[in-house]
Formats: C-alpha cells, structure tokens, sequence
C-alpha cells in the first residue's frame, strides 16, 4: 500500500512567558498507508493536538518534517493540504450559512468551481443524510447534525488523508455510532487513510488497523491492536471502583510492593468538573484474578470501600499503563 | 484571487443578512442623525440653518497703490459697513444706478447677522486671539494686496494671499470665514477686471476716434474735479458673476446639522462595523472556522485580505447607504431633491473609500492588542466612543479650546472635515484622503504585525 502519511522526527517548542522552553512534540515519527486507519491515542495534554496541528500546517514545526502525498508540508505546504481532509473536534461551520452555503464555501476554498462543486456537494450532503435539510441555516441544526455537516466539509474535496480530532467528544450514542460506522466507510469503500486521534481506548481499539500510543509528547508504541496487547502479556487489569474516597500515592505503593504479581497501580478520579470524586484503582497484575484478595485485604486494612471490581483482558488501557505507568484517563 | 473574493463575500453576506446588524449599521445611525439634524432645525422649511455670529478679526495692513487705491478698504467696508477710513459705506453703497444699495445692503445685513466682526492692528495679536478661543478666524490683508493690482488697474503677475487665521476648534466658522474671504476677493478681483475692461474698451474708441480722446482729454484736464467714482464696480450688483452671493448667502456656507451629524453618525457606526470586522478573526479563531481556513490549501494572507476586503467593502456600502438614505430624508422633508452631499460624486466616493481604509486600520490595530472578542469589543467601544467625542460627533468641540489640537488626532474629525468640505461644493479634501488613508495603513501594518507575531492567523 502506498504511504499516504509519512512524519519524520517532529519537534515542537514553545516559549513561555517566563522564558522557559516547552517542548510539546518531542521527535514523534509514524506514517500511514493508503486505506488504512490510524490513531494517536493518548490522554488529553499528551501532544497530538500539537502534533496534528503541524501535520495540517496550523503551525510550523521546530525541527522535522512530514509529507501527504510526497509533498512536504514545510516546502509544499498548499499541495499538501490539497490532499489532507480536516475534521475538527468543534464545529467549525457558519452557523448563519446553510448546510449548502458552508459546503459551497469550503468548496471554494479547495478551488473546486461550477458544476463540479454542485455535483461534490450534493454528493457529500447524501453521505452525511442532510439532503432534506440543506437548505436550513446550521444555527437552527442539532448537535449531530452540525458533526454531520462538519464532517461533510472535511470530505467534499475527497482528500487521500482525512485527519479526524477526537470527532465522538460529546456527542450523543447514536451520533457516536454514526460517526464511527462513516470513519469505517471512509476507509472500506473510498480507500482513504485516516487519521483518528482519541483518548477513548474502546474506540481505538474499535477502529484501527494501527495505533500510536502518546504521552508526554513522545511516541513510545506503535502497531497494530494485537501487536500491542502481546506486549502486556499475560498481566491482566483489575478495575476497582473506589467511589468519593481518595487514594494516595502512599497505598498505590504498597499495593505494588506488598503483593506479588502486581507490575502497575494507578489511581484516577473520572469525574466530571464539579461533581463527586469518582475514583477508579486500575491494576495491572500477573494472573489478576488470584492477585484480587490480598488487594480487597489491603484496601480495607486502610478503610477503603471497594464499590465494583472488574477484572479485564489485556488491552489497549492496559497497554499504556504498562508504558507509562499511569492510566489513560489520569 | 478568486478565494479572496470568496471570503470576502462571505464576509458581507453574513453581515447584510443579519438583520440586527443591520439595524446596527443603518438604522441607528440614520435615525440619530435624523433627530440630531429636527432638533437643530436643519430639517425645516429651509434646510439650511445660518450660523451666527461668528467672532472674527480682520486686521487690513493693505496700503494705497500708485493709483491710490486701497482695496483692503473693499473688505473692512464689506465685512464691517463703514468701517474704513475711507468713507465707510460709501464706497459700495452709493450706487443706484445699478441697484447697488439694495444688494449692498442685503449683502451687510447677511455678513452683520453671519459675523461679528472687530477690527484689529496688530495681526500677531489676531492670530494669538484666535488661538485662545476669543475669534474663530481672523482675516488679514496684507500690506501690498493693493500694489499687485498693479496700474492700470492690470492683474499683477504676481499673486498675493488675504490670510485667512481660523481655530482648528471651529473647523465650520473657519470655513465659513475663508468662503466670505474667497468671495470677497472674487467681487474684488471681478470688479477690477470689469474696470480694467472699461478702460480697454475706451482705449480702443479713442484710438478709432482720435478727435474723441483729444477732446475728452481736454475736458478732464480742465475739470480740477474729475474724479471717476469706480467703487460700484466692486458692488454685488454690478459684478455680473456675484459670487460673494453664493459665498455669503447661499449654500456654500450654509450649514446643514443633517450633513454634519449624519456624517458624523456615519462614521462613528462606520468604525463598529470595520472593528467588528476585525474582531472577526479572533470569533472566527474561537469557532474554529479560521483554522479550517488555513488548513485548506489557501495562502494565510489570502484569508487575511479576503476578511479585509469584506470588512471594507461592509463599511464603504454601509457609509453609502447611509448617505443615499439622508440624501433621501433630506428631500423628503426639503420637498425637493437635495445633494446634501455635494455633486462631486467621484471625489465623495473617493472620501467613502478612505474613510473605509481608515477605520478598517484602526478595527484591525484595536483587534490585534486583544486576546478574545470581548476584549476586543470592549476596547474597541472605548476608543471608537473617545474618539468620536474628541471629534465633535456627539457636541460642538468648537466651545472647547482646551481640547485642541485632539480632534485632528482623530480619524473621525478629518473623515467629518472632507464631507462637510464636500458638502458645501469644495473639493479641497486631498489632505483629509491623504491623513485617512496614511493613518489606515500604518495602523493596519501594525495591527497585522501583531496579528502575526502572535500567531493568530
């Protein structure tokens, strides 16, 4: 399969206003074959934003370069564009243009004119179901169907590479659906490559043919699924919920030290600004199962109430606590 | 350049179909300007409302030429009705022939309820009154404006200037003054070419009739008394193109508070619309679709033009439909047509696109000191409202010497200059274009710089 993608050491620094040096991308190198999905996986702050951003020429690298296509976003950078399908985690639609009139506009923009850009629009407004509604401001649309026209903009030129930022972030189930099953036919019935960036494991895990693991602005695993997973092992995943109370680094070390067989511990509260801490211990332990009642033992030697307990088959959460250490969602 | 065009469209698409901006836009501002101009009476029968009272100072330093003519006397006899040495109203009253006094006398009664006028010695002194708010323009004849009428009463090769000293804090009593100064010297001049023509004219009878020159020769030699009276020939009613009727009387320095007001609302509003344009960017940055521009295959400063180019073409049709509109109010209420806005229409477009320019630079600077487009909103108000006062928008800043010079410091001041100017059938609004524009551009290329150093687009 041809290389569609094709990044090369990509280094991105920032200076802030204290004079010190930031780096976000730190040498991050993968690439991607014609019809083939791709995800940079990675929790929020991770650097695929960043990295994203200079593949799609938003910002210039500081050192590296990557080509779409052969040509080389840094010397070729409009050339390259042509071929890259932009569909961005927000909205980035008119709201007071119609679902025609946005689609038209960022026809435009990639110099598709006349009958042609008739013809894509109606095209892509039958691949995102919205037909019927076309001629209706995107102000007056509903949640799902704004990341229907958003994405629409992203395909009417009908790229080689199309980049997807996290596309499913608060949308409802069924919208959810959708876009997953559209990425799915982006890929089987126009061939196109793509790129995914989540920090969803079940959706990476869903989707891919290939993932790249990020953190800290590094690249540290890529393959495929099944690739990745074998480098875990045997260990499985003990998934305790542990409610509003809050664990400290002082018990995640002697659950790590005092029982035998446990490799990583990470403690994380998933909950949402505002609301209850909603702590999850996640355990990653050579035959979990039996490693289980010395961890409840511990845990209620220092009052912890356990509320659920979930033992899991190696993945891709797993995967990237054996990496980093540290859970995705941390 | 068809995706500059294409953004820019969009640009004034979104705007001219978003009906609370335009309400914004167009119909606040006309409306104000409309009630400015019924509370000051300029919509009333006669749309044009004198301005009173002007103070002046005159200072006639002009000596006798070799005839022993002292034109300078012309003007203080106009401006101040006997108040030459030379026989006071005598020496543009005294024509009945022609129907003189009439005129004259309508003429004195104009300029005595239009200025009021005081007669000084010392120019230094006048202009240092006009600078400290006692006058708003003095007139100042110079020693020799007499001598370059030259004999014969021949034009002199050389020109000579009557100063007109006016307060940059009474920028329409300055242009009042200077139309009065432009039309007297007109009737002087137009007087002296009449008189001049007369006596060609009698030198070529004599010539013919060489018996005719002897004998009158003869007659004036013999009458100790001869001395022709030729003071009618400066009178309104003799010159036959009576332009200081049109300066003194007419539209020329009529001022209409529709075209003041409504040039000042226009502009004022004109300056929200280019900093909402500006602001823009930072809206489109929030939602996302600035980006979405750079990541298609389009050069950065294509969108960057392309959103200028649609903010100025917002501003340059807001600014003409507001006019068209007072245009029409105007008429409506005068029962006639009215070019309030004066007939040069190549030169008021002129002026619209400068004044475009103008505020599209300073949207654009404002725009680019702010993070997000609140805080752009809001220092844009400021400066757009400060400015706006500082120019007389909202009241006279003329009453108030002490903010000199500010006004001209504002772009609001030199735009509201160039359509009063226009207004009134001068054209004289290079500099303002050349101020507009200059002022545009160095605040747009530094506004950009910023934009630019920021990463922003």
């Amino acid at each position: 399969m041809p290389t569609m993608l094709e990044v090369q050491n990509l280094v991105k620094e920032f200076k802030r206003r204290d004079g010190d040096i930031v780096k976000a991308v730190q040498g991050v190198s993968f690439d991607i074959h014609e019809g083939e999905i791709f995800s940079l996986l990675g929790p929020n702050g991770a650097g695929k934003t960043t990295t994203i951003s200079m593949i799609s020429g938003l910002i210039s690298p500081t050192e590296g370069d990557a080509s779409i296509g052969g040509h080389s976003i840094t010397k070729e950078p409009l050339k390259a564009k042509a071929l890259l399908g932009v569909i961005p985690q927000e909205i980035a639609l008119y709201p007071t243009l119609t679902a025609r009139q946005n689609l038209e506009f960022f026809g435009r923009m990639y110099d598709i004119t006349g009958q042609e850009l008739v013809k894509r629009v109606d095209e892509v407004l039958e691949f995102i179901d919205l037909v019927d509604r076309q001629n209706d401001r995107v102000e007056t649309f509903s949640g799902g169907m704004k990341r229907r026209v958003n994405i629409g903009v992203g395909l009417l030129h009908r790229p080689q590479l199309v980049y997807m930022d996290e596309p499913t972030v608060g949308v409802d189930p069924q919208s959810r659906r959708r876009i997953l099953d559209t990425v799915l036919r982006l890929r089987d019935e126009y061939q196109m490559a793509v790129l995914y960036t989540t920090h969803l494991m079940e959706e990476s895990q869903e989707l891919s043919d290939r993932v790249g693991i990020i953190d800290h602005g590094k690249l540290i695993a890529v393959g495929s699924v099944g690739e990745l997973t074998q480098q875990v092992g045997e260990e499985d995943r003990l998934v305790l919920n542990v409610g509003e109370q809050i664990v400290g680094e002082e018990l995640l070390g002697r659950l790590k030290s005092e029982i035998n067989g446990i490799s990583n511990v990470s403690y994380a509260n998933l909950a949402v600004d505002g609301a209850a801490a909603q702590g999850e211990i996640n355990i990653l332990a050579t035959r979990g199962r039996k490693a289980l009642p010395d961890v409840i033992t511990l845990l209620n030697d220092v009052w912890i109430d356990v509320s659920s307990i979930e033992v899991r088959e190696p993945d891709l959460e797993a995967v990237f606590l054996n990496l980093t250490g540290h859970a995705l969602r941390d | 350049m068809q995706k500059i065009w294409t953004i820019a469209w969009r640009e004034i698409y979104t705007t001219f179909t978003d009906r609370n901006l335009l309400i914004l836009m167009i119909v606040t501002p006309l409306a104000l300007a409309t009630i400015i101009g019924l509370g000051l009476g300029g919509l009333a029968e006669n749309p044009d409302v004198a301005i009173q009272d002007i103070p002046l100072a005159l200072v006639n330093l002009d000596q006798p030429n070799s005839q022993g003519v002292t034109f300078g006397d012309v003007y203080v006899d106009i401006i101040i009705p006997g108040g030459s040495d030379e026989g006071g109203e005598d020496f543009v009253a005294n024509c009945e022939a022609t129907g003189g006094a009439d005129a004259a006398a309508q003429q004195s009664a104009n300029l005595e309820q239009l200025l009021e006028p005081v007669e000084l010695d010392d120019p230094e002194e006048a202009r240092a009154l006009v600078r400290d708010g006692t006058y708003a323009a003095a007139i100042i004849i110079p020693e020799d404006f007499s001598a370059h009428f030259g004999e014969d009463f021949g034009s002199s090769d050389e020109s000579v200037a009557v100063e007109v000293f006016a307060s940059s804090a009474a920028p329409i009593s300055g242009q009042i003054v200077r139309a009065v100064a432009e039309g007297i010297t007109n009737q002087i001049l137009t007087g002296q070419i009449s008189i001049s023509a007369t006596f060609g004219a009698l030198d070529s009878t004599f010539a013919d009739q060489p018996e005719l020159g002897a004998v009158s020769g003869q007659a004036m030699q013999s009458d100790e008394d001869f001395a022709p009276d030729f003071s009618c020939a400066f009178d309104p009613a003799f010159t036959p193109l009576s332009i200081e009727r049109q300066a003194v009387t007419g539209d020329a320095v009529s001022f209409n508070p529709l075209v003041y007001f409504g040039a000042a609302n226009a502009v004022f509003f004109m300056m929200f619309t280019a900093q909402a344009g500006a602001n823009s960017i930072l809206q489109e940055r929030r939602q996302g679709t600035i980006q979405r521009l750079i990541v298609t295959p389009t050069p950065r400063f294509s969108v960057l033009f392309g959103k200028l180019l649609g903010t100025l073409t917002n501003c340059f049709l807001q600014l003409i439909v507001l006019m068209l509109a007072l245009t029409l109010v105007g008429s409506l209420i005068a029962g006639q047509l009215q070019f309030i806005w004066g007939r040069n229409i190549l030169i008021i477009a002129l002026v619209v696109i400068a004044a475009s320019l103008a505020a599209g630079g300073l949207g654009t600077l404002l725009t680019s000191f702010a993070r997000t487009p609140e805080q752009a909103g809001t220092i844009g108000s400021a400066v757009i409202i400060l400015m706006a006062a500082l120019s007389g928008s909202f009241f006279p800043v003329e009453a108030l010497a002490a903010l000199q010079p500010l006004p001209q410091l504002t772009l609001n001041y030199w735009a509201i200059d160039a359509f009063n100017r226009l207004s009134i059938g001068r054209t004289d609004v290079w500099l303002n274009m050349f101020i507009l524009i200059a002022l545009g551009a160095a605040m747009f290329s530094v506004g950009l710089f910023i934009f630019n150093r920021r990463g922003d687009i």
